[in-house]
């Protein structure tokens, strides 16, 4: 396991005694469900593009990383230091997979 | 040949449980040195790696790779009940196993 | 201990991406694992049909059906009976609307069929997915299970700190925790791969409905395709028939070529009374796990020359349908589908045991500390009641009334579903009711005799002595087995 990730723990009862400590959860399942959908979406579109394949191999092929990179999300946004370390690590592979879209879609020929 | 791959995939779960001190006492009741258990966990790769070539062999590449990872399952969980209850009795299935696989062949070839 | 932030978190996390979906993901995998076996569920709930039906004459009955009923359709579908099961089911289109009709055929003699009318394994089968809800809330609930299953996998062998040194490990410790965690463990270590690609094939089944966002960018880049409408020249009355080839004759040449063992499995008839209009003969699986190996023969119906398909291949594709083949689990012979039929009922007592894990550690903590959350408790400890027993009595009330409910009655298959809801909210009322203790140990005195009962009820019944209803009476006597050693521990040891 990397070294980086968070001790002690954001869920321990000291942590639940702070303020704050619902609405961290509440943002950090968001990143999970929601964060974790959109980064499976987008994954999922810009892989298809980019793999120039047909149209059911695109699909198909674009769908399998994408499910990895929706439960990925859902683990780290818990595992994150923070709730917005959680939504930043979901939202920069997110951004990417976005410019990927965008570049192809208006400027690839 | 079905029944051959199953029980040898059994038989290395159970090798595999031999090399682990806690379970080697249960059934053998001594404990065994590093030696020995090195010994058993060997013994139980190999027979994965003959359980594949038996469930290949018999079922072609595609289905045997599935057989040979879905027998791990059932027969983990009837060794693990084993270990718990009647830990000297863990060899039965891999018999009662490698006979279905005799009788069942005997069975194909006379008809 | 080298990071245990990480490991609190992970552990933090299995709790509850375990609890949340828990009892959706024990239903799913309750009547998922019964239909591996749906032919012969339903086989066994139509013991007045025939067994063992040729294909090839099946598929002549049917055809000459559909020329008499539906001689103007622009499609025709048959499901040919195979070594599974002896159903023949014939469908067809009426334009305009898209949705097939359907009769269910005797495959020996070709008239309707007068075995009893239920939806046999299919009930299972459509559960599993569809959870009983409306269109399409059942599919992105179970697919959403799916997901929260998969983070509860990856969590929960985070979580675990001797995962390969406890493999075998079951200590049976009269009290507390251990025994449950530790079956927990055994039954999810031992099955993990089998668990990873289920719930994970589950999504890659349903990506045109839970991640269609690949479609829409390919789409957007202007590669739509073309959806045929529903047509048809013949029903129209617009211009002739066009077909000039004997269905028949190109179903009982490849029938006879494929051989009894392996025949066809279905026939498909599109654009029928037009210049495009194709016969296409599936075949019987077997042999391989993707469902894309799926052997498959394609004619034109108006020259009757075979059609050469292209070869729609790729890692994609290839992937994909290894993963739809494992999930459905067709390809496997009696014993390796006895094998996934025990992961399934492994996985059913992962999940069960996960339940009931919740309430053990949060009774020990409320019993520590006295004080809030009892609601949470009550609420979780119930429902894992409901389910956990509930939901298998509701199984067996199926069965029951499959029998009991008369073979003339009008909408008697719809009375077998309701069975199952009646019963199911029946038991669920009783577990709110109920104190904890009560309603585990009286559903499981109700559980042993809905299942031990019901092999003496198929054989008063008309069911046969055959290896299909001993295996069926051998599972139904475990089960009762295993409910009234529940009930039999619940009764003897002291209340908590």
């Amino acid at each position: 396991m990397p070294t980086a990730s968070p001790t002690p723990s954001p869920y321990s009862r000291a942590a639940r005694a702070r303020p704050g400590y619902r609405r961290a959860v509440a943002s950090r399942a968001l990143a999970a469900t929601a964060g974790g959908y959109a980064l499976a979406a987008l994954c999922a579109a810009a892989v298809a593009l980019l793999s120039g394949a047909p149209r059911d191999e695109a699909i198909a092929l674009a769908v399998l990383p994408a499910l990895v990179a929706q439960i990925a999300a859902a683990v780290w946004a818990f595992w994150a230091a923070s709730a917005t370390r959680a939504w930043l690590g979901i939202a920069a592979p997110a951004a990417v997979f976005g410019v990927i879209i965008v570049w192809i879609q208006h400027f690839a020929a | 040949m079905t029944w051959l791959a199953i029980a040898l995939d059994y038989a290395a779960l159970l090798a595999f449980a031999l090399g682990m001190e806690i379970h080697h006492r249960a059934i053998l009741r001594r404990t065994p040195s590093a030696g020995r258990r090195l010994a058993w966990k060997t013994a139980g790769a190999l027979l994965l790696v003959l359980a594949l070539i038996a469930a290949i062999g018999t079922q072609g590449v595609a289905v045997g790779l599935v057989l040979w990872f879905v027998a791990w399952a059932g027969g983990g969980l009837v060794l693990t009940l084993l270990l718990a209850w009647r830990p000297r009795w863990c060899w039965l299935p891999a018999v009662a196993l490698m006979l279905s696989g005799v009788v069942g062949g005997v069975c194909a070839a006379g008809v | 201990m080298k990071d245990t932030g990480f490991r609190n978190a992970m552990t933090w996390l299995h709790t509850w991406a375990g609890l949340l979906p828990g009892w959706v993901l024990f239903a799913i995998f309750v009547t998922g694992t019964a239909s591996y076996f749906r032919p012969e569920i339903t086989a066994w709930m139509q013991p007045e049909a025939p067994r063992r039906v040729s294909a090839l004459v099946a598929g002549q009955h049917a055809l000459a059906h559909l020329a008499e009923v539906a001689p103007d359709a622009p499609r025709w579908a048959i499901s040919l009976p195979d070594a599974r099961t002896s159903e023949l089911k014939v469908f067809w289109q009426e334009p305009p609307a898209r949705r097939f009709k359907s009769a269910e055929l005797d495959p020996q003699g070709g008239a309707e069929s007068t075995a009893r009318k239920t939806y046999g394994g299919e009930f299972f089968y459509r559960f599993h997915f569809q959870l009983m809800l409306p269109h399409p809330w059942g599919r992105w609930i179970a697919c959403f299970a799916a997901a929260f299953m998969l983070v509860a996998l990856v969590s929960g062998v985070a979580t675990h700190r001797r995962l390969l040194a406890d493999m075998f490990l079951f200590r049976r410790t009269r009290d507390g925790r251990r025994p449950w965690l530790d079956f927990h463990n055994v039954t999810a270590v031992l099955a993990l791969p089998f668990y990873v690609l289920i719930a994970y094939s589950a999504l890659v089944v349903f990506t045109h409905m839970y991640m269609p966002w690949a479609g829409k960018a390919l789409d957007a880049r202007g590669e739509k395709p073309a959806k045929p409408a529903v047509t048809g020249a013949v029903a129209g009355g617009e211009g002739p028939t066009v077909d000039t080839v004997s269905v028949d004759e190109i179903f009982t040449t490849t029938a006879k070529l494929w051989g009894e063992e392996r025949s066809v499995r279905r026939i498909d008839v599109t654009d029928r009374g037009t210049p495009g209009a194709t016969i296409t003969l599936t075949r019987a699986d077997g042999g391989a796990v993707s469902l894309h190996a799926r052997e498959v023969s394609k004619f034109s119906a108006v020259t009757g020359e075979p059609i050469e398909q292209a070869e729609k291949t790729g890692p994609g594709r290839a992937v994909g349908g290894w993963l739809y083949g494992f999930h459905l689990a067709r390809f496997a012979d009696p014993v390796l589908r006895t094998l996934f039929f025990v992961m399934g009922a492994m996985g059913t007592a992962m999940t069960g045991t996960g339940l009931a894990l919740w309430t053990l550690k949060r009774r020990e903590k409320l019993s520590s500390a006295g004080r809030g959350g009892r609601f949470g408790y009550w609420l979780v400890s119930r429902l894992n009641i409901a389910f956990v027993t509930g939901l298998p009595i509701a199984c067996a009330a199926y069965f029951w009334a499959n029998r009991l409910v008369p073979a003339g009655l009008a909408g008697r298959d719809q009375w077998e579903i309701n069975a199952v809801l009646i019963t199911w909210a029946v038991t669920a009322l009783h577990a709110f009711v109920r104190p904890e203790r009560a309603g585990w140990r009286e559903q499981f005195a109700v559980g042993a005799v809905a299942f031990g009962g019901l092999p003496l009820l198929d054989l008063a019944t008309g069911g046969r002595f055959d290896g299909l209803h001993a295996g069926f009476a051998a599972v139904f006597f475990a089960l009762a087995a295993f409910c009234g050693l529940g009930a039999r521990k619940l009764s003897k040891t002291s209340a908590a």
